[in-house]
């Protein structure tokens, strides 16, 4: 796979999860065989998740992509090459085009959707050419049944806005006051119009123009249908009844048009007459449909495409640019802006960049240092005849001559928690230039702010906890992960929690980060052995369930869902950008975050980190009223009305996942969020430590489940809500008892081992190494190439 | 009943006050009692006092404490409430030696203070020895002998002169009420 | 034996002392009418100090510890700082009540009673932060054990259980210890007091002492087996509160060397602030011939000894590192040093390591004011290095990830300045309504009791 500029690994997007599924599918490699696994090539400007993921990671402006898949496609006998791309870049193209063709009906070329045309084409000649489609792609009617170029349906509307032909506008669940690009007077126009109606689910800066504001039913409110990116459709169903008096789109269209039956009403009479079908047998048809989530047999069929010869010339190949180039990008929490008041996404530190609360305008460090840039200064950046005002991030990954900002900040009307956070980056858009403006326009303030990051130390700092290595050492050293991976390097992020740890070098300059994995030399403690235990007490035992979990790192892709899952499973409070400036964020499980190699050309690893649910945990001596104890099952409970928050126990915690409520964050009388509780968990109040449970409350119900039923509980019946939510299935759960669970079955894979093991605490949740299926005829990058060569 | 308490000896110091006492222990007096500012070594013995059981009665207080410190560890820990506490064996007995040691030496303590208290029969807010005239001085500078009036080798006259035997500064019979 | 005696002797006490007018000197001093100007500033001083304990601590109950600069990783900070720092800086007070007792060394006696007292108000400041820095406070009577119907008990494998033991049963034994010592001086006291209020007062807490010889006799048992039971007390006080942080995994907390390093540790301290306490007192009160040059110096070796023990558990500190082979260890002293913490730890080795250097000569050890500036440094010292343990261990352990920063706050501040407010607030009543030296203990000393002297 080669990803030029496509985060599709994130959850953004459609058909994303669907994606990370099949790619987490092909690098699950069991015991020392790796021949089965994906290799994934990403060519890209942001440090996104996906260049997390890279076997080979490239960092190029975004407008250079072009320029890359032209010469790529040179390379592969399309189109003619580019001339100005950058040395490194050229390094990539011949062994890259040789990988792809020697996996001929394999190899897919995958572009991001910020992509001009242009590249989209020359991806298209190039999967032709690799013999992709009917392949790993796949070519379908729109899901949009009328696709349309919809800046110039805008542009046609202000227009008419601003002759007076625009009576009447109804704005349906859109706010293009506040995102319409800065070319478009949308404002201005609006206000020409006589009568203007707004359907929104809150109160927005389009709202305040508007002379109605109608109430938008949320998607769980209300019936609708949807289809999926391959076409197949979706009979949406409401969870509850609207809690205020809200109306869909559909209703509210239903009642222009005079019509004043439900949403449900029309949606069955609309299916009635598309399936042709009456009373019982419709009744079947559509319960199924419900039941099942979706309408059988309604994705798109592939159809057969050809790319047109004169591709390259359709459309102009787009120039690389000179000098400081803005890459704007939709944001992994705001995304456009819509998610702005959410206190989870607001939360939910970014991908790789682990930041919350804000966006900003980040920069690599090879460039801000150029430009003196410090983590939190204020710069001014100018772009389609707009300034705003940003704090700068300084971002290892990101390519050089690169400011990345994300959209949907800066909102002037919204609710309590977005109103005011972070810059609109909307006004740096122009519908000429979306999402790359050349020539960027930067000014220093000479203030600063503080941002809150929820990782300030970047490097692994030569520590085994993300264990990694090359498929090739794998097949050689299936269980490298018992004698050591290696870890990472680099340093302390600039600027953010003291002083640089730079000096933390050895004689040759080589970073301590750079312990290489050393085929025979066992750098861990061997817990197991027997003959030699490390505790001199007997071990525990654990008869009837013992649960326990594996986390596959060589699976995850670093797209926080896990996190944003147990936030709302758990009861998890919102606590707001000081306090988790302060370091006192509530995450349960967190996604850690490491650069390897050097800082300005690092690879990206992930590490989802959760209570370990130890066996010897070192929490619970320490509590001095006995508030946190082991179950029978092997779970390191917590009691929280015992709990008088001496924080010990977290002290003592070596994987530091314990949380604790330092004020009152929980808000226990807001109504609505009454309603967004899980019912099942204890909301924990001031002074009370928290941490994760293994969802000890879907353990439970499980288990009454079972026993009255007469019978045990079974492999998979208890997902825990991380990994429920995990789209790439690496995290598994089950009872380690039972040799036959999946869970146990990993935990006997080769790659499996134990973060901190010589601790001895004995954790029940281990971890699946990380394998990188480096290309060896390509150039030394630091995603583990260049290691391989010296090893 | 005699109207007066005893009949008191007062000596400007300690080493006239230890001479007093031997003659008066020899003398064969034995309800007498000696009053002075500070301890004076020598002194018990110079009044042939026996020694008090009050350390035994500590070292008991401290056994006390040792059982019941160790004691209530165990009986929580492995019979009241035998939790899994990060895989350690319900008696994790090096673990409560801690407790166990402070509870001894609490005990103990608590004896020492409350038993010497107790076996001096204190607090007293009134003792007709305060009917001294100058007993004001005694925590000062002042050694008193008293020889109580319930001895039964006591005689107001003798035993008065008796005591002026002693060198003393001043003999002062002291009232009972 | 008898000449180096005599010697003692003419170094201990002033040569005209006589038993008066040592009473005269001491008991004058809580029944004048009025105090010296001195006693009001430090007095005011104190109160206004405490006035920030007082609005800090409802401010903290109010909100939670949150308003502290704490964080995960950082559980701990100024609250645990400043309680390790008390309860060393009480050390002194029954180190020289009790092993000095045993030892016999004369010339504790013009200090013990100060010493004591500083003892139960340094413990009494200390005992605040346990109940300060949980998250709920109006809880934390759930570590003591106590018959409940929810039928739930302490865990007794905690160090913070052991904590509360150790520190109620040395508030308690050091209480005691006091109170006893001071029963006779409370009696002296009654019998000179001329205010009738005063004179009822010191009549109740005097219990009706009257100085008899069997009297005597049982007191001195008493309180040489509570000088016996201190001595070991005082030591496993500290050992459990090094406890709270060797019993851990952490590394710079799992250390072996933590008890005796700790213990040594407190006594320097403590010693470091009875020099601070007694130098400004003895000048204020006109106290030098009871508070001689040798007290003095004998205070000042003392703190060069413990100093030196302190500053050998540096040096292991970083040995054990280096030797342990344990990158996780080694990490943490190279953090200690050189990381964002590292003036601290160097603030550390010069006030505790360098400075009592000094004390090798006799010149600065009878040098008043260069004397008190030590104290000084050292009491900053033993603070500074509560600190580089609790913080610099915790924020940077295992996982980089978790890594972070602790700043203090403003409450941070308030309440730790407030408890030395209170602290002082305590002391300097206790300079006005409690004879600060045993005069029973004293009278022993002076030249016409020396042939009973034991």
């Amino acid at each position: 796979m080669l990803a030029l500029d496509s985060d599709f690994l994130s959850t953004n997007g459609p058909g994303s999860v669907a994606m990370i599924k099949a790619f987490a599918r092909g690098r699950k490699v069991e015991n020392g065989n790796a021949s089965g696994m994906n290799r994934l090539y990403v060519v890209e400007a942001n440090a996104t998740a996906t260049g997390s993921n890279a076997d080979h990671r490239l960092r190029l402006k975004a407008s250079q992509v072009a320029g890359f898949a032209a010469s790529l496609a040179a390379a592969l006998g399309v189109g003619s090459a580019a001339d100005e791309l950058p040395e490194k870049a050229k390094a990539w193209i011949e062994p890259l085009a040789a990988d792809l063709r020697a996996n001929q009906g394999a190899a897919v070329v995958i572009v991001g959707d910020q992509q001009p045309a242009w590249v989209h084409a020359a991806a298209h000649a190039i999967n032709a050419q690799l013999g992709a489609f009917g392949g790993p792609a796949v070519v379908t009617e729109p899901v949009l049944p009328a696709p349309s170029d919809q800046f110039a349906d805008l542009k046609a509307l202000v227009a008419e806005m601003e002759s007076g032909a625009v009576e009447t506008l109804v704005i349906l669940d859109s706010n293009p006051v506040y995102n319409a690009p800065a070319d478009v007077s949308f404002t201005g126009a609006l206000e020409k119009v006589p009568f203007r109606v707004h359907l929104a689910s809150h109160h927005d800066e389009t709202g305040e123009l508007c002379h109605w504001q109608l109430p938008l039913s949320n998607f769980l409110e209300t019936w609708g249908d949807i289809r999926a990116v391959d076409g197949t459709l979706t009979i949406q169903q409401p969870l509850i009844e609207p809690i205020f008096q809200s109306k869909s789109e559909l209703e509210l269209i239903g009642l222009m048009l005079g019509d004043e039956r439900s949403a449900y009403e029309v949606l069955r009479e609309a299916y009635a007459q598309s399936w042709a079908l009456s009373g019982d047998a419709f009744e079947a048809s559509w319960r199924k449909a419900i039941h099942d989530g979706m309408v059988a047999d309604t994705a798109f069929a592939p159809v057969e495409a050809a790319v047109v010869p004169e591709w390259a010339s359709a459309v102009e190949r787009p120039a690389a640019s000179e000098g400081l180039e803005l890459v704007i990008r939709p944001d992994s929490s705001a995304w456009d802006g819509r998610y702005n008041n959410n206190g989870w996404l607001q939360e939910l530190p970014r991908p790789i960049s682990r930041l919350t609360w804000d966006n900003v305008a980040a920069f690599s460090p090879a460039t801000a240092a150029q430009m003196t840039l410090r983590n939190g200064d204020i710069v001014t950046l100018g772009a389609a005849g707009n300034k705003v005002e940003a704090p700068v991030w300084i971002l290892p990954g990101l390519a050089d001559e690169v400011c990345v900002v994300t959209l949907g900040y800066g909102r002037e009307m919204t609710g309590r928690v977005g109103t005011g956070v972070g810059f609109n980056a909307y006004k740096l858009q122009s519908t000429g230039s979306l999402w790359t403006v050349a020539g960027l326009d930067l000014a220093k303030r000479g203030r600063t702010t503080e941002l809150a990051c929820v990782q300030d130390h970047y490097s692994m700092e030569g520590r085994n906890l993300v264990r990694i290595a090359n498929a090739q050492e794998y097949s050689e050293h299936p269980n490298f992960a018992q004698e050591g991976g290696h870890g990472g390097g680099g340093h302390d992020v600039p600027g953010q929690g003291g002083p640089y740890l730079g000096k933390l070098t050895d004689q040759d300059g080589r970073r301590e980060g750079a312990k290489l994995f050393e085929p025979g030399k066992s750098q861990g403690l061997a817990v197991a052995d027997v003959e030699n235990p490390l505790s001199v007490y007997p071990e525990s035992n654990y008869a009837g369930y013992a649960w326990g979990m594996t986390i596959d790192l060589n699976a995850c892709v670093g797209c926080n869902a896990c996190m944003a899952a147990c936030n709302s499973e758990n009861n998890i409070p919102v606590i707001g950008k000081e306090q988790v400036a302060k370091g006192r964020e509530m995450h349960w499980i967190r996604l850690d975050r490491y650069f390897e190699g050097s800082e300005d050309d690092p690879a990206m690893i992930n590490q989802p980190l959760t209570c370990m649910q130890c066996e010897n945990a070192p929490c619970e001596p320490v509590c001095p009223v006995g508030a946190t104890v082991h179950s029978n099952e092997g779970l390191n409970d917590m009691v929280y009305n015992r709990c008088v928050g001496t924080r010990y126990c977290s002290n003592n915690c070596p994987y530091k996942v314990r949380r604790f409520n330092f004020l009152l964050y929980q808000d226990f009388t807001t109504e609505t969020l009454k309603m967004a509780r899980n019912p099942n968990v204890t909301v924990r109040s001031r002074g009370v430590m928290e941490k994760c449970t293994y969802c000890v409350q879907r353990i439970n119900v499980a288990r009454i489940k079972s026993e009255r039923e007469g019978r045990a509980i079974v492999d998979g019946e208890i997902q825990t809500a991380c990994q429920q939510a995990c789209p790439a299935e690496a995290i598994v759960f089950g009872n380690i008892n039972d040799d036959n669970s999946r869970v146990s079955k990993l935990k006997g894979d080769s790659r499996n081992y134990a973060l901190l093991e010589e601790l001895n605490t004995q954790p029940r949740t281990s971890y699946l190494a990380r394998v990188r299926n480096i290309n060896p005829d390509m150039p030394a990058t630091s995603t583990g190439a260049d290691a391989h060569a010296e090893a | 009943m005699n109207d007066i308490f005893c009949i008191a000896a007062e000596f400007e110091t300690p080493e006239a006050l230890i001479a007093a006492s031997e003659k008066t222990r020899d003398a064969g007096f034995k309800k007498f009692e000696c009053y002075t500012p500070f301890p004076v070594h020598g002194l018990a013995d110079a009044m042939g006092l026996k020694r008090p059981i009050l350390s035994w009665i500590i070292f008991a207080g401290g056994l006390v404490g040792l059982c019941a410190g160790f004691g209530l560890a165990y009986w929580v820990s492995v019979i009241n409430g035998p939790y899994n506490i990060g895989g350690r064996p319900l008696n994790s007995w090096p673990s409560f030696i801690p407790v166990t040691f402070e509870t001894t030496v609490l005990v103990a303590s608590l004896t020492a203070v409350i038993g010497m208290i107790a076996f001096n029969g204190l607090p007293r807010p009134y003792h007709p020895v305060f009917n001294y005239p100058r007993f004001n001085k005694i925590m000062d500078d002042r050694f008193l002998l008293t020889i109580e009036s319930t001895d039964p080798k006591f005689d107001r006259e003798q035993t008065s002169e008796f005591l002026r035997g002693l060198n003393p500064t001043e003999v002062v019979e002291v009232e009972n009420e | 034996m008898a000449t180096q005696s005599k010697n003692l002797h003419e170094a201990v006490i002033g040569p005209n002392q006589t038993y008066g007018s040592v009473t005269d000197t001491i008991a004058n001093i809580c029944l004048g009418k009025d105090a010296p100007v001195f006693w009001y500033a430090g007095l005011l001083a104190g109160l206004m100090l405490a006035g920030g304990l007082a609005h800090g601590a409802v401010w903290l109950f109010l909100n939670g510890v949150g308003i502290w600069g704490l964080n995960i990783p950082v559980g701990w900070g100024f609250a645990i700082i400043n309680f390790v720092w008390w309860i060393g800086i009480g050390h002194a007070g029954t180190l020289i009540s009790a092993i000095l007792l045993l030892f016999r060394q004369d010339w504790r006696t013009s200090i013990n009673r100060f010493a004591e007292a500083m003892t139960l108000f340094a413990v009494a400041s200390a005992g605040l932060f346990p109940l300060l820095h949980v998250g709920r406070p109006w809880l934390a009577f759930w570590l003591m054990p106590y018959p409940n119907t929810m039928n739930v008990w302490p865990q007794f494998r905690s160090p913070l259980v052991w904590d509360v033991f150790a520190v109620s049963t040395y508030a308690t034994v050091s209480a005691l210890f006091w109170y006893t010592g001071l029963i006779p001086d409370l009696a002296t006291m009654r019998d000179r007091a001329q205010n009738k209020v005063a004179k009822t007062l010191y009549g109740i807490f005097s219990l009706g002492w009257r100085g008899a010889a069997r009297h005597w006799e049982r007191y001195e048992i008493a309180y040489l087996i509570l000088g016996g039971l201190s001595t070991p007390l005082v030591v496993s006080v500290h050992t459990v509160v090094s406890f709270d942080f060797a019993v851990s995994v952490i590394p710079g907390w799992h250390a072996t060397l933590f008890p005796p390093y700790f213990v040594a540790g407190a006594i320097y301290s403590g010693f470091a602030m009875v020099l601070t306490l007694a130098i400004p007192v003895r000048h204020f009160y006109k106290l030098h011939d009871l508070i001689t040059m040798r007290h003095i110096e004998a205070m000042a070796k003392v703190t060069l000894a413990t100093g030196l023990v302190v500053f050998y558990g540096y040096l292991m500190e970083v040995f054990f590192a280096w030797y342990s082979g344990n990158e996780f260890e080694q990490f943490m002293m190279k953090n200690r040093m050189m990381g964002p913490y590292g003036h601290m730890y160097w603030m550390l080795i010069f006030c505790n390591s360098l400075t009592p250097q000094l004390l090798w000569f006799r010149k600065v050890r009878r040098n008043i004011p260069v004397l008190f500036v030590i104290s000084l440094i050292v009491n900053v010292g033993m603070w500074l290095e509560r600190f580089v343990i609790v913080v610099t261990s915790l924020h940077r352990d295992f996982l980089p990830s978790s890594w972070d920063m602790y700043y203090p706050t403003f409450w941070d501040w308030a309440i730790y300045l407030g408890s030395i407010g209170q602290f002082l607030v305590l002391f300097f009543l206790f300079l006005r309504f409690v004879p600060m030296i045993a005069m029973f203990e004293v009278k022993h000393l002076v030249p016409q009791s020396e042939k009973t002297r034991a």
